[in-house]
């Protein structure tokens, strides 16, 4: 360990900060801290202050065209172009991953018809989960996760690309804090997203150039082909309006009161540059104009919100096949944001009853355990009262008997778990 | 009604890198809610413009939406220009800086041992948030104080090997050092 402390401690700046008593002590930890400096320096970490309701949120960000090219660069393999896979024995389509799906195809297709046949889809996934709560003390972010399907190394993870600020509850019971309050949620992250997404939106229309060692360069034409998020974040991301509105579907304008029914089947897809304009539109007065009845017209018609969804400005998702709201995935962990948690919660004493057969749970007594869960539900904030109202069609009070296992042990997991990074 | 000027049109927005065709629809002499004729004379004004028709509602009027002829912006590009104009205009759009300079990261690292990436990566990760400063020192410190221990019994062979060995020792060696660590020596 003393060869840990001398090579650590060799240079002269750190022989300064050597303290008389435990000179090696204090040289760790200054180099421990000079490390994480020199590592957020070499992966290019930015940060953005940005202001909305009066309030400066700090944005830590990669440039994810930056990070999506270096994953490129690095990968031992890659695959470049997708191919289908042909019918199983059942006569049904084989899938494997993104780079044999519909999506995927087309936009391919659209690539090589703007780019020529030397060009390539560079896929970059997201995910976006507001549940996960950073470890950091000093900041109340949530990040924002990206990979590659093109890179193909099974040892291949997510990186993180940025971190966005949580934004609080409203302190003051009023109706203009609420309004504040909301602004702020709906409009930051968009704008956290804008920044990150900048260079890849403009090489998404112009493409850009890689060269692979020994091969002729290839145009690769960055495309947003999943963003993967629980529904409060998908109906944030697309600025629409949460699960008790009309229009609840993200992908169709099925209403409210037919969903699930005969009458629901059908129902027209959303118009992607109908409601992107109507955003628009809606978006540009409000900075002037907060009265929310100004923008009644836009929830009556797309049950949508005033903002602009800034993937939007992502070629592919507004233009061409308009894949906007296809692209977003649902997190299958994160079902209990859509108001089964609620539900479980108030029935949570009986299930603990009933599952326990009389004795303590894990976490200890009943009511141990459920200062656990009013502390998670603290540190969450906002995010465990998330569904007004039962999701579309599921409705109905929840017998706790009678709910699949898997629901009750993917919420606890997610409760006690997958949520901590 | 309404048609369309070419000549106000092709005006920059935001930062200017993202040209958006932009004109200004005129006050047109035809009232909003007269139905269109048929489609020789939407061929004609696209033809003639270049643009496309855009129409009113017919109920205009009675729904309030258009009390008064106005003049309207509209962008002739695509939707997702506007958007990307949209947030070029965001006074944070120019305020992005480095977390931390350049010159940083230019520096080669102090940790090119894998004893001392270990090292680094425990102080760093420990808990997930990792270390802080003063459990970092703690930390150096129980190392040093079971290396002078280990230093002491005669197995001095260098960092590495004291480090090493250290696996295999540590369940019959609980005496000494769990003694001196608990004592703080």
């Amino acid at each position: 360990m003393a060869e840990v402390v001398r090579e650590v401690d060799s240079s002269d700046d750190m022989q300064r900060e050597r303290g008389r008593e435990s000179p090696s002590r204090s040289a760790f930890a200054a180099a421990v801290r000079e490390e994480q400096r020199r590592v957020l320096s070499k992966l290019l970490w930015d940060e953005t202050p940005i202001e909305v309701e009066g309030m400066t949120y700090l944005f830590y960000s990669r440039d994810l065209l930056l990070v999506a090219l270096d994953l490129l660069q690095n990968a031992g393999h890659v695959q470049l172009w997708g191919e289908e896979l042909g019918l199983g024995s059942d006569g049904s389509r084989l899938r494997s991953d993104i780079l044999d799906s519909d999506l995927f195809l087309t936009e391919e297709l659209n690539v090589r018809r703007v780019h020529g046949s030397l060009s390539f889809v560079l896929a970059v996934q997201h995910v976006i989960d507001e549940a996960v709560v950073t470890w950091s003390g000093a900041h109340y972010v949530y990040p924002i996760r990206a990979r590659v399907p093109n890179v193909r190394d099974s040892s291949f993870q997510w990186v993180t690309v940025g971190y966005v600020p949580h934004v609080g509850k409203h302190a003051a019971r009023t109706a203009a804090a609420r309004l504040r309050a909301s602004k702020s949620r709906n409009g930051l992250p968009q704008r956290c997203l804008a920044v990150l997404l900048r260079g890849l939106v403009g090489a998404s229309q112009t493409g850009v150039t890689v060269e692979f060692p020994g091969k002729q360069p290839l145009t690769a034409g960055p495309r947003l082909l999943g963003i993967v998020a629980d529904q409060l974040a998908e109906r944030s991301i697309a600025c629409l309006m949460g699960c008790s509105c009309e229009f609840f579907c993200s992908h169709c304008t099925v209403q409210r009161n037919v969903a699930g029914g005969p009458a629901g089947v059908g129902a027209p897809a959303r118009d992607v540059t109908a409601v992107l304009d109507a955003q628009l539109d809606g978006a540009l007065p409000r900075d002037r104009d907060p009265r929310p009845y100004l923008r009644d017209q836009l929830r009556m018609e797309h049950s949508a919100l005033a903002f602009v969804p800034a993937i939007g400005a992502v070629w592919g998702l507004a233009t061409d096949n308009r894949q906007l709201y296809n692209s977003i995935s649902f997190n299958l962990l994160h079902v209990w944001n859509l108001g089964v948690v609620r539900m479980v919660a108030q029935r949570f004493p009986s299930f603990l009853r009933v599952a326990c057969d009389g004795q303590e749970a894990r976490l200890g007594p009943v009511t141990a355990t459920l200062d656990v869960l009013y502390l998670r539900a603290w540190e969450m904030k906002h995010l465990n009262v998330p569904g007004p109202a039962p999701p579309g069609y599921v409705s109905g009070p929840l017998d706790v008997k009678r709910t699949p296992l898997v629901v009750l042990l993917i919420y606890l997991k997610s409760l006690f778990c997958v949520s901590l990074t | 009604m309404e048609l369309h000027h070419r000549a106000e049109a092709a005006r920059p927005v935001a930062s200017g890198l993202f040209p958006a065709l932009v004109v200004a629809l005129s006050i047109t002499p035809t009232p909003v809610d007269e139905r269109e004729s048929a489609g020789a004379t939407k061929a004609d004004h696209s033809v003639a413009t270049g643009l496309g028709v855009v129409r009113v509602p017919v109920d205009s009027y009675a729904r309030g939406t258009l009390a008064v002829p106005r003049r309207r912006n509209v962008c002739q590009t695509s939707t997702a220009a506007r958007i990307r104009a949209y947030y070029e205009a965001k006074p944070e759009a120019s305020k992005t800086r480095r977390l931390v300079p350049p010159s940083a990261g230019q520096r080669p690292s102090r940790f090119i041992t894998r004893l001392l990436r270990e090292a680094l990566k425990v102080a760093s990760c420990a808990g997930g948030p990792g270390l802080s400063k003063s459990d970092q020192m703690w930390y150096v410190s129980v190392f040093l104080m079971v290396e002078r221990g280990g230093g002491a019994q005669g197995h001095g062979a260098g960092c590495h090997g004291g480090v090493g060995g250290r696996k295999r020792r540590l369940p019959g060696a609980d005496d000494n050092s769990a003694e001196e660590v608990s004592s703080g020596r």
